[in-house]
């Protein structure tokens, strides 16, 4: 019985859709309308039946169903086929000058169907996708018949009609008006979103993949479903504990876009868009600063990664998989936004890591830079580099330097100052660094101690020999030195800052001094000398009276006693660096509107006319390397340099902008 | 030297009789001038004072200001010889009938001159060698510059309770040459397409940025108290 009644149903619908292709007059509306009912009611009916066993008085419909939605579009689908097959043979068989002539018709009777059909099929369309997307069926065939139409219609177009550009646009427009109107369409993009959260439903994504490819409107639903997606997923995956660990937070971060990648990659054959997409979502991700919770610290993506960089480059890496980690770092910074800012925390962490000589390995921090030069530019890293390349030469210069004192001496017969002189001459070392690359803070003047001063003096001498026209600024709060004690039984080595050297090389002449004497002789501002005082007293090398006032005595600690035979009194002092970072970033903020006005005037000055979009457009891409700057902020300086006479509005158009010589 | 140049002129291909009725205006002007000047050469905000209460207009009147214009006056509250004799000409006014030029004035049609003067305003506006104007002044000449003869932007009103009330605190202290050039086209934008249309990313100078910011928020507040 439901055999016969399936066959039935399936008969009339062939024969009605061919009475609807094969009427003679599409214009007729009132056969065209007759058909249309009847295949309308055929499929109600059909479902209706199937669902509620509702009966009609034109056909009987049993409990059982007989014909199920599916059943219709495998029908319908199979009868669109045979069509189109049919449409295809016989264009091979019609000459080329007739081809366009019969497109043309047949494009136009087959748009007019499709309405139609689509018209007929609506009701079904409504319900019985809606039921099917509720059951969680795998795939819809809906969107595989309609992309195959799509394919099919924009193939022939582009075939035959390669010179009408605009008529594709049109047909693709058109047909995604006949085929997803707003309700079916909306149906899908939610049965979409479900897929894309669910990440194991991912091989089903996989499959409709194919089809909704060609279909513009839905591949850009779709896009934004995976944009979003990523974000969202790694937004979650980030706990709070991890902040405060660079190592651990850049390795999740960058799993985390392992995993997605891999997965567009699989899901969607490495398309393009999609991978723009993942890689939208991601970067909006990444460069949200996070924030801990519990501690309420706020962090940027730039100083993590640049903490990253700096634990690795002081500490190594584990079974030398440098290579691997270098990787990482590149994956993380090419999302970065704020490149600048990054820069600056480098070049102070670099600076720490040169000057205190903390560095693992040359090679791993020449390897980085180039990695970073690579991808931004000379300019980005030609201040690293010059730093680096001072340090290479001061050893250089260091050896120079102890040859020359040796010549100058060799012919000095006195043994004894030759055997002091030669501990002191190998025991001096010095580095000279590029003042603009380094951006040292200038030390206040501090009266050296003679014995210092002779060295310093001299090795200036032979300096400025060589390089005529500089200037030398001792850097007293980078530099270090070794003290011996010889008062106490044991002789101990002391390694000590120049301004602990100071302080301590003043007891040689009195064994007791006040704090006021200290300051006259050294002239260590005050608010530093009282630091270096505590220091001292808690080493136990000095002794005061407590508390420590400026009338206070200091003596040395002649009873002195410790176990280790060096000591290292050369300690930072820790609570500065806090203060340091945001100043950081300010700083590189500050340094972006004098960026984007030279990037203004640089390109401006070049076109001499532009309009106002491009050359914002031109800013964004000099500056992308650098941050991505705000275009409101470029508006704005646009304005400031339109104010400064720079720039001129085109009078007749505001959009062009005129550069004034 | 324009008017006297012109006058010149005329004078020479004109008969006797009337080239003494030419001196004649001349002479007449200038006595009315010099009722108002100090020096003979500069009309100052007291001359300028007396003859707003001699003509009975206020001195920050529109009609003023369109005198000022007709003058084409460099100087806010200060008028040279030359700019003097350049707006009686420009209104035809031959002798010191001030009920007359209070008519002119009054009558006078400013429309073929509407970008003109615009521009002019921002210009007359700087005082004290000023490069730009405060937004105070700015919006005292918007408003009297929109008072008579040139129609009223629908947004006027808007626009200047929006820079008086800086709600957002992030109205600048002075209004660039180029945002008040820029205004008639921004309001004739608006006026066309609604606040909806504008985008932020085109040329529009920035404080209409957040003009059109603020207005579309208030339409959304109305539109959902009154759902």
């Amino acid at each position: 019985m439901p055999k016969n009644n399936q066959s039935a149903i399936l008969n009339k619908t062939t024969e009605l859709i061919d009475k609807i292709f094969n009427l003679d007059n599409i214009y007729d509306s009132d056969k065209v309308s007759l058909t249309y009912m009847e295949l309308y009611t055929l499929t109600f009916d059909c479902f209706n039946g199937n669902t509620y066993a509702y009966s009609t008085n034109r056909l009987r419909v049993p409990k059982e169903p007989a014909v199920t939605g599916e059943d219709l579009y495998v029908h319908l689908e199979n009868y669109l086929r045979n069509k189109l097959d049919n449409v295809s043979k016989d264009i091979d068989n019609i000459s080329n000058e007739n081809i366009l002539q019969y497109y043309k018709e047949l494009h136009y009777n087959y748009k007019r169907l499709f309405k139609v059909l689509n018209g007929s099929y609506s009701y079904l369309s409504r319900r019985w996708i809606q039921h099917e997307l509720d059951s969680g069926r795998r795939d819809v065939y809906k969107i595989d018949v309609v992309a195959e139409y799509f394919t099919y219609e924009i193939n022939q177009a582009k075939t035959y009609l390669p010179e009408e550009k605009s008529t594709l646009t049109t047909l693709i427009v058109l047909l995604e008006t006949i085929f997803l109107p707003t309700d079916i369409f909306n149906i899908i993009v939610g049965r979409l979103q479900l897929l894309v959260s669910d990440e194991n439903k991912h091989q089903e994504l996989a499959v409709l993949f194919e089809p909704i490819h060609q279909l513009t409107k839905l591949k850009n639903e779709l896009l934004k479903l995976i944009e979003t997606h990523v974000y969202q997923k790694a937004i979650e995956s980030i706990t709070d504990d991890l902040i405060n660990n660079p190592l651990f937070y850049i390795e999740t971060i960058v799993n985390i876009h392992g995993k997605y990648q891999k997965l567009i990659q699989e899901t969607f054959v490495g398309d393009q868009h999609f991978v723009a997409s993942f890689d939208k979502g991601y970067a909006k991700f990444a460069n949200q600063n996070p924030v801990s919770k519990t501690t309420g610290i706020t962090m940027t993506l730039a100083e993590i990664l640049a903490r990253y960089c700096d634990t690795l480059l002081r500490k190594g890496c584990e079974n030398d998989d440098w290579n691997e980690k270098l990787n990482i770092i590149m994956i993380i910074f090419n999302y970065l936004n704020d490149k600048d800012v990054f820069m600056k925390f480098y070049q102070k962490m670099l600076r720490k890591r040169l000057i205190d000589q903390l560095s693992v390995s040359d090679s791993y921090e020449e390897t980085l830079i180039s990695e970073f030069k690579k991808k931004c530019g000379y300019e980005y890293t030609s201040k690293l580099e010059q730093m680096i390349k001072d340090i290479h030469l001061s050893d250089d210069l260091t050896n120079e330097y102890r040859t020359y004192q040796e010549d100058i001496h060799g012919n000095e017969t006195s043994k004894i100052y030759s055997n002091n002189f030669l501990e002191e001459n190998n025991f001096f070392s010095v580095v000279v660094l590029t003042s603009n690359s380094w951006l040292f803070s200038h030390p206040s003047d501090i009266i050296l101690p003679i014995e210092f001063k002779t060295i310093y003096d001299n090795f200036t001498t032979f300096y400025l020999s060589k390089h005529t026209g500089r200037k030398l600024i001792l850097l007293h709060q980078y530099s270090k030195g070794e003290l011996q004690i010889n008062f106490t039984t044991k002789k101990y080595r002391l390694q000590v800052s120049t301004y602990q050297m100071l302080i301590l090389l003043l007891f040689n002449q009195e064994l007791i001094w006040t704090v006021e004497q200290i300051q006259d002789k050294t002239q260590i501002r005050s608010e530093l000398l009282f630091e270096i005082l505590l220091g001292l007293l808690k080493s136990k090398l000095l002794i005061a009276d407590d508390p420590l006032t400026l009338n206070s005595r200091i003596k040395l600690a002649e009873n002195f006693i410790s176990d280790k035979t060096r000591l290292n009194l050369n300690l930072p002092s820790k609570p500065n660096e806090q203060k340091d970072q945001s100043h950081l970033v300010t700083a590189a903020v500050d340094e972006r509107q004098m960026v984007i006005q030279a990037a203004l005037v640089r390109i401006m000055k070049k076109e001499r006319t532009l309009k106002h979009s491009l050359l914002i457009q031109q800013v964004i891409q000099q500056l992308t390397s650098n941050f991505k700057p705000d275009i409101s902020l470029i508006k704005k300086y646009i304005e400031i340099l339109i104010e400064k006479e720079y720039f001129q509005r085109d009078s007749n158009d505001k959009d062009t902008l005129h550069y004034l010589a | 030297t324009l008017s006297s140049s012109d006058t010149k002129q005329t004078s020479s291909s004109l008969l006797s009789s009337s080239s003494n009725s030419t001196s004649n205006i001349i002479d007449r002007r200038f006595q009315l001038f010099k009722k108002y000047s100090d020096d003979d050469e500069l009309m100052s905000v007291d001359g300028i004072l007396r003859l707003c209460n001699d003509l009975s207009l206020e001195p920050d009147s529109y009609e003023v200001l369109l005198f000022c214009f007709v003058c084409r006056a460099k100087q806010m509250y200060s008028l040279t010889k030359d700019e003097f004799f350049l707006g009686l000409k420009t209104l035809g006014i031959h002798g010191d009938n001030f009920s007359e030029l209070r008519t002119r004035l009054f009558n006078y049609n400013i429309v073929s001159y509407e970008n003109e003067f615009y521009n002019w305003t921002y210009h007359y506006g700087l005082v004290d060698g000023q490069r730009c104007l405060t937004t105070q002044n700015a919006i005292s000449l918007w408003r009297l510059f929109y008072l008579k003869g040139i129609e009223r932007p629908k947004i006027l009103d808007q626009w200047l309770n929006y820079l008086e009330q800086d709600i957002n605190n992030e109205i600048p202290k002075t209004i660039t040459c180029d945002t008040w050039t820029i205004f008639p086209q921004f309001e004739k934008f608006i006026e066309l397409n609604g606040y909806g249309a504008y985008d932020d990313n085109e040329a529009w100078p920035c404080l209409f940025d957040g003009f059109v910011e603020h207005q579309l928020e208030q339409q959304q507040q109305k539109n959902s108290s009154s759902n």
